[in-house]
C-alpha cells in the first residue's frame, strides 16, 4: 500500500477489500481444520504448540488491527455534530 | 489473615473511590472539560466491560477445566473489532445519526419503527441479562468468602453477614450508584461521563490485578512460563488440548463474537456512550490487545493451580488462593479488588442499558397510551416520569438479580449462565444483521424470527439450566414434555449427539435466520420501514441532503413547544427551538413549521425516549402525518399545474412575439400607404392644378378684356372647355379609383363573351389608332372567351391597355398586335407594341397609381395620361380574379397580358361561396 498519498476511490476500495480479506484469514485460521494442525501434542520451549499458536495468531490480528486503523480514510467531519439549521422555513 | 471486616471494608471503600471519580469526572464533563475522558483510550477501556467476573475468575476455572475454550470468549470480540470498519463502524454510524439509545431500539428504529419489535428484544434482553447479574452477585460473595475464609479466619462483626445477606447489599449499593450517576439527565447522547470514568478506572484496575497475580503466580512461585507448564506435566496433568478443537469451538467463537455487539451493556458502551466514531479506530487494535493480556496468563494460572492446590480446591478461585497459599494476601486482596471491580463494571451498565430499554420500550409506550392528555403531566412531565422510570428499572432489575441468585443459591447453576447469556442475546444478531445489510428484510420477518429464536434457546438451552434445581425440569430433560422424545430440549428433533451449546446455537440461528428470511420474503415493508431500511442499509452511501422519514401536518409552534418542553426539559426544548428559529408565543401560535423541524424534533426526542415513542408522541401533536396518498397526488397535482403554467406562458410570448411581428409589419405597411397617400394628395393637386390655372386665367381673360375677337373668343372658350374635360375626366378616375380601392362594387358580374367585349374595345381605339397611324392588328384570336364578369368594366381595361399601346407608340412604323387564346382554365389576352416599351425602373411600380412610363410626355396634351389608367385596370381585374402582367412579349414594345378565369370554374366557385 502507498502511504502519504491521498486516497482515491479505487484505493478505498482496495483497502476495505484488504480488511475483509484478513478478516476471512483470520477466522480461517482460528478454526478447527487449520487449527488443528497445530494441535499436535507438541511442546515448544516448554509451551504446548496450540497454545502458543493461539496466541500468535491473536498477535498477528492485533499487528494488522493496527495497520488497519492507520490506513483507513477517516470518517467525514460533519457526522459528529450535526450543523445547525440556516434558516428555517415556515410552511405558510 | 485477612479478616472478613476488611476485606468487606476494603471493598466499601473501593466503591466510595469509584462514587468520588463519577462524582468528579460528571462534574467535569459539566464544566465541558471533558478531556482525557473523552480519549479513545477511556473509551477503549470502557469496552473491556465485557471482562466481567465470570471472565476474571472464570477463565482460570475453564482453563482448568476445559482447556483453551476460554480463548474462543475472547478471540471472538477480538475478530470484530479487528474488522471494526465493517460492523461496528457502520452501527456507531447508524446510531449517531439515528440517535439511538439501545439495541433494541436500533431494531425498532430499523423495522419502522415498531414498538412490538422493541417490547420483544426488551424482554429478551431481561430474561437473558437478569441471571448474568445474579453471576455477578455470587461471584462477589463467593470470592468474598474465599479471600476471608480461606484460611479460617472468622471474626469481626461483619462476619455475621451471610451470603444472601452480603448479595443484598453488594445489590443495593450497585443500585444506588447505577441511580445516582446513571439517570442524571434523560438524554442518552449525553453520555455517562461519570459512569464511563468509573468502568474505564475499574477496567484498569481489573487489568492490573489480573497480571499481578499472573506475574508472581508465573515468575514469582513458578519461575517462568516453561517451568509451570513442566511442572504441571510432572503433576501429571495433561498439558495439551483434551482431543480436537471441534463444533463447540465454533460455537463459542460464534457465540462471543456476537455478544460483544448485542449484548446490552456492550452496545450501550461501544455505540451509544460512542462520542466519536474515529474512536473506533483505536478500539479495533486496542481492545484486543486488552484482551491478550487478559488471557496471557490465564493457562498457567490455572496449571499451576491444579497442580499445587489440593484436588477438591474450587478452580474459579484460584486467583485469590494462589497469592494467599504462598502468603501474600494483599496481593489477594488486589485481587479480590480486581474481580469486585469486574462484577460491579458489569452490574452497572448492565444495568443502565436494562433500564433505559425498560422504560423507553415498555414504561412510556404504556404511559403515553394512558395519559392521553398531557396536561396532566406537568412541566417536564415526560422527562420526570422517564428518569424515575428508569431509576425503578434499575432497583427492579437489580432485584430481580438478587432474588434469582438467592433462588438458586445453593445450586451450580448459575455456572454456565455466562455462555447461555450470550446465546440468548445472540438472537438479536440475524435481525440486526438485516437490519444493516438486507434492505428487504420486514418488521414481521424480524419479530417473528427473534421470536423463534428465543422460544427455541428458552427451551434448549434456558429451561435445562435448572435442571439442577429442579426435578420435573431433570424429568422433562430427559423424556421430553409428555414423554415426547423427539422435542427433549437437549434433543430437539432427534438431534442428540451434540454438546448442549452446539445444539442450542445450531437450532437457534437456523430457526430464527430462516424464519426472518421466510417471512421477510412473504411479506411487505410499510413506506415507514422502507426509508428507514434505506437509510440504514445506505447509511455510507446516502445523499447528504436525503432525510428520514418526516411528519408532515399542520403542528403549530406552540402545540410543539408543549410536547417538547415535557420530554426534553424547558431549557433544552427553548435553546433548540431559538436555534432554528422558530417563534413562539401569541403571535406565532398560528405558524406553521417546517417538517424539517419536526424531523430534527423527533431525533431530539427519539435521543431521550426511543424512536418509537418519540414517533408515536410526535404524530398525536402533527395532525395527519399525511404522507398518503392524496398528498402525493396534490404534490404531483401542483407540479402538473406548474408546468402546465409555464408551458401556457411560453404559448403566450410565443404568441406575442408574432403579433409584434405582424404589427411591426402592419406598421411599415401604413407607413407605406400613408407615403402613397401624400404621394397621392400631391399628385392630384397637382394634376388639377393645372386645368384650373388655366381655366381661371383664361376666363379672367374673356371677362376683363373686351378686345377680343370672336375667334380668339371662340379658341378660349374651347380651351377652357377641353380643360374642364380634363378636370372632370380626372376627378372621374379619382372616384372610380375610390370605389374600386373601398370595394364598392356597384357592378354585376354575369356570363359574358370577353371575345365580343375585346372587339368592341379593338372598335372603339379605331379611331386614335387611325388618327395616330398606329396599324392595330389581331394576331391570332380564341373563338370565344366565357367569362364571369361585368362587360363595361371589362372593356375599360382593354380600352385603356390598347389606347395606351396605340397613344405611346412613338415608332416609325407603330403597329399593335392584339392575340387572345384559352387554357384549361383561363382565358387570355396579350397586348402587344412595338413602341420604347416600359424602362426598366418603372416596372416593378407600373400599376400603381400616378406612374407614367414616359415622364416627358406632355402632361397637357389632351391623350397623356394621369397614371391612374393602369392603375384602375389593374384593380378592376383583381376584382375579377384575373391577373393583369407586364410580359415579354413578341414585339420589342411593352406587352400586357390579362388571363381571366373561364366561366365554368367562376361559377363552380360562386356556387360554393354562396351557402356561406
Amino acid at each position: 500500500m502507498i502511504k502519504n498519498r491521498p486516497a482515491t476511490e479505487e484505493d478505498a476500495r482496495k483497502r476495505a477489500e484488504a480488511v475483509f480479506a484478513i478478516q476471512v484469514l483470520g477466522v480461517l485460521l482460528l478454526l478447527p481444520p487449520l487449527l488443528n494442525l497445530f494441535n499436535t501434542r507438541t511442546v515448544v520451549f516448554g509451551v504446548p504448540l496450540e497454545v502458543l499458536y493461539l496466541f500468535l495468531v491473536w498477535l498477528l490480528l492485533i499487528a494488522c488491527a493496527v495497520i488497519i486503523s492507520s490506513k483507513m480514510p477517516k470518517a467525514p467531519v460533519n457526522t459528529q455534530t450535526e450543523k445547525k439549521a440556516a434558516s428555517p422555513e415556515l410552511n405558510r | 489473615m485477612l479478616s472478613s471486616d476488611l476485606v468487606i471494608l476494603t471493598a466499601i471503600a473501593y466503591v466510595g473511590l469509584l462514587f468520588i471519580l463519577a462524582y468528579i469526572s460528571d462534574a467535569r464533563a459539566k464544566r465541558g472539560n471533558s478531556g482525557f475522558l473523552s480519549s479513545p483510550f477511556v473509551y477503549t477501556l470502557s469496552i473491556s466491560v465485557y471482562c466481567t467476573s465470570w471472565t476474571f475468575y472464570g477463565a482460570v476455572g475453564t482453563a482448568a477445566r476445559d482447556g483453551l475454550e476460554f480463548v474462543a470468549i475472547y478471540l471472538g470480540p477480538t475478530l470484530v473489532f479487528v474488522g471494526w470498519w465493517f460492523i461496528l463502524r457502520k452501527l456507531v454510524r447508524i446510531s449517531h445519526s439515528q440517535r439511538i439509545t439501545s439495541v433494541a431500539d436500533l431494531l425498532s428504529s430499523r423495522f419502522g419503527k415498531s414498538s412490538r419489535l422493541a417490547v420483544l428484544v426488551t424482554l429478551i434482553a431481561v430474561v437473558s441479562v437478569t441471571p448474568y447479574i445474579a453471576l455477578q452477585l455470587k461471584a462477589i460473595t463467593s470470592s468474598i468468602q474465599a479471600v476471608s475464609t480461606a484460611t479460617g479466619a472468622h471474626g469481626g462483626h461483619l462476619a455475621g453477614l451471610d451470603e444472601v445477606q452480603l448479595a443484598f447489599s453488594v445489590a443495593t449499593v450497585m443500585a444506588l450508584f447505577t441511580i445516582l450517576f446513571g439517570t442524571r439527565n434523560v438524554d442518552a447522547r449525553e453520555q455517562h461521563h461519570g459512569v464511563v470514568a468509573a468502568i474505564a478506572f475499574e477496567a484498569v484496575v481489573k487489568l492490573v490485578a489480573f497480571i499481578a497475580v499472573g506475574i508472581f503466580v508465573v515468575f514469582g512461585l513458578g519461575g517462568g512460563f516453561g517451568k509451570v507448564f513442566a511442572l504441571a506435566q510432572d503433576a501429571g496433568i495433561d498439558i495439551h488440548e483434551k482431543g480436537a478443537f471441534g463444533s463447540r469451538w465454533v460455537a463459542v467463537l460464534v457465540l462471543s463474537a456476537t455478544a460483544v455487539i448485542c449484548l446490552p451493556r456492550q452496545f450501550q458502551i461501544a455505540v451509544v456512550e460512542n462520542s466519536n466514531e474515529e474512536h473506533l479506530r483505536t478500539a479495533g487494535w486496542a481492545f484486543p490487545t486488552y484482551l491478550f493480556l487478559m488471557s496471557v496468563f490465564t493457562v498457567p494460572i490455572a496449571l499451576y493451580g491444579l497442580a499445587t492446590r489440593p484436588a477438591d480446591a474450587n478452580p474459579d478461585m484460584f486467583i485469590l488462593t494462589l497469592p494467599m497459599s504462598a502468603g501474600n494476601e494483599w496481593l489477594a486482596l488486589f485481587a479480590f479488588i480486581g474481580g469486585f471491580s469486574s462484577a460491579t463494571s458489569m452490574i452497572i451498565v448492565a444495568a443502565i442499558a436494562l433500564s433505559i430499554m425498560v422504560s423507553n420500550h415498555v414504561i412510556m409506550p404504556i404511559a403515553l397510551r394512558r395519559s392521553a392528555n398531557l396536561e396532566a403531566a406537568g412541566d417536564r412531565g415526560i422527562a420526570r416520569l422517564l428518569l424515575l422510570s428508569r431509576r425503578i428499572s434499575i432497583a427492579t432489575i437489580l432485584f430481580l438479580g438478587f432474588v434469582y441468585f438467592w433462588m438458586t443459591g445453593e445450586s451450580d447453576a448459575l455456572a454456565p449462565i455466562g455462555l447461555i447469556s450470550f446465546a440468548g442475546v445472540a438472537q438479536f444478531l440475524p435481525a440486526m444483521l438485516a437490519a444493516l445489510y438486507w434492505r428487504h428484510a420486514t418488521v414481521h420477518g424480524a419479530i417473528s424470527g427473534t421470536l423463534v429464536g428465543f422460544v427455541i434457546w428458552a427451551w434448549t438451552m434456558f429451561l435445562p439450566s435448572f435442571e439442577s434445581t429442579s426435578s420435573a425440569v431433570r424429568e422433562l430433560v430427559a423424556q421430553g414434555p409428555w414423554g415426547i422424545a423427539m422435542l427433549r430440549p437437549e434433543a430437539l428433533f432427534g438431534l442428540d449427539n451434540l454438546d448442549p451449546l452446539v445444539h442450542s446455537v445450531f437450532w437457534t440461528f437456523l430457526l430464527n435466520t430462516t424464519t426472518l428470511v421466510c417471512v421477510s420474503l412473504a411479506t411487505s415493508q410499510s413506506a415507514l420501514e422502507r426509508i428507514q431500511a434505506t437509510l440504514f442499509v445506505d447509511i455510507f452511501r446516502r445523499h447528504p441532503r436525503a432525510h428520514p422519514h418526516i411528519l408532515r401536518g399542520s403542528a403549530t409552534t406552540d402545540e410543539l413547544f408543549f410536547v417538547a418542553e415535557r420530554v426534553l426539559g424547558w431549557e433544552r426544548a427553548r435553546a433548540l427551538f431559538e436555534s432554528s428559529e422558530i417563534p413562539r408565543g401569541e403571535a406565532a401560535s398560528r405558524l406553521g413549521v417546517s417538517s424539517e423541524f419536526i424531523a430534527k424534533l423527533e431525533r431530539e426526542m427519539a435521543s431521550s425516549i426511543g424512536a418509537a415513542s418519540a414517533h408515536v408522541l410526535l404524530s398525536k401533536v402533527v395532525a395527519g402525518d399525511s404522507i398518503s396518498l392524496e398528498e402525493m397526488m396534490r404534490i404531483a397535482d401542483e407540479t402538473q399545474q406548474v408546468i402546465e403554467y409555464s408551458h401556457e406562458l411560453e404559448q403566450k410570448s410565443l404568441e406575442l412575439r408574432s403579433i409584434a411581428h405582424q404589427l411591426r409589419e402592419a406598421n411599415t405597411l401604413l407607413e407605406e400607404l400613408h407615403r402613397q397617400k401624400d404621394d397621392f394628395l400631391s399628385q392630384v393637386s397637382h394634376e388639377v392644378r393645372t386645368p384650373m390655372t388655366s381655366i381661371r386665367s383664361f376666363s379672367e381673360i374673356l371677362l376683363s378684356d373686351g378686345g377680343l375677337n370672336e375667334a380668339q373668343r371662340e379658341r378660349f372658350v374651347s380651351i377652357i372647355h377641353q380643360e374642364s374635360v380634363r378636370l372632370t375626366k380626372l376627378l372621374d378616375e379619382i372616384l372610380d379609383l375610390s370605389a374600386l380601392e373601398h370595394g364598392e362594387s356597384d357592378w354585376v358580374n354575369c356570363s359574358i363573351d370577353a371575345e365580343k367585349v375585346l372587339d368592341r374595345a379593338i372598335a372603339v381605339c379605331e379611331a386614335l389608332a387611325r388618327q395616330k397611324a398606329v396599324k392595330v392588328e389581331s394576331v391570332s384570336r380564341a373563338r370565344t372567351g366565357p367569362v364571369y364578369a361585368n362587360a363595361d368594366r371589362l372593356s375599360q381595361v382593354f380600352i385603356n391597355i390598347i389606347a395606351n399601346a396605340v397613344a405611346h407608340n412613338d415608332h416609325p412604323n407603330p403597329r399593335v398586335e392584339i392575340t387572345s387564346r384559352m387554357t384549361s382554365e383561363t382565358y387570355v389576352v396579350e397586348v402587344c407594341d412595338n413602341g420604347p416599351g416600359i424602362p426598366k425602373q418603372y416596372r416593378k411600380n407600373i400599376f400603381d397609381k400616378f406612374v407614367r412610363a414616359n415622364p416627358a410626355d406632355d402632361v397637357s396634351g389632351p391623350t397623356s395620361g394621369l397614371g391612374l389608367g393602369l392603375n384602375i385596370s389593374y384593380n378592376i381585374v383583381k376584382r375579377l380574379n384575373g391577373k393583369l402582367e407586364l410580359v415579354d412579349g413578341r414585339l420589342p414594345g411593352a406587352c400586357f397580358r390579362i388571363s381571366l378565369p373561364l366561366t365554368t370554374i367562376e361559377v363552380a366557385n360562386a356556387k360554393i361561396e354562396q351557402p356561406a
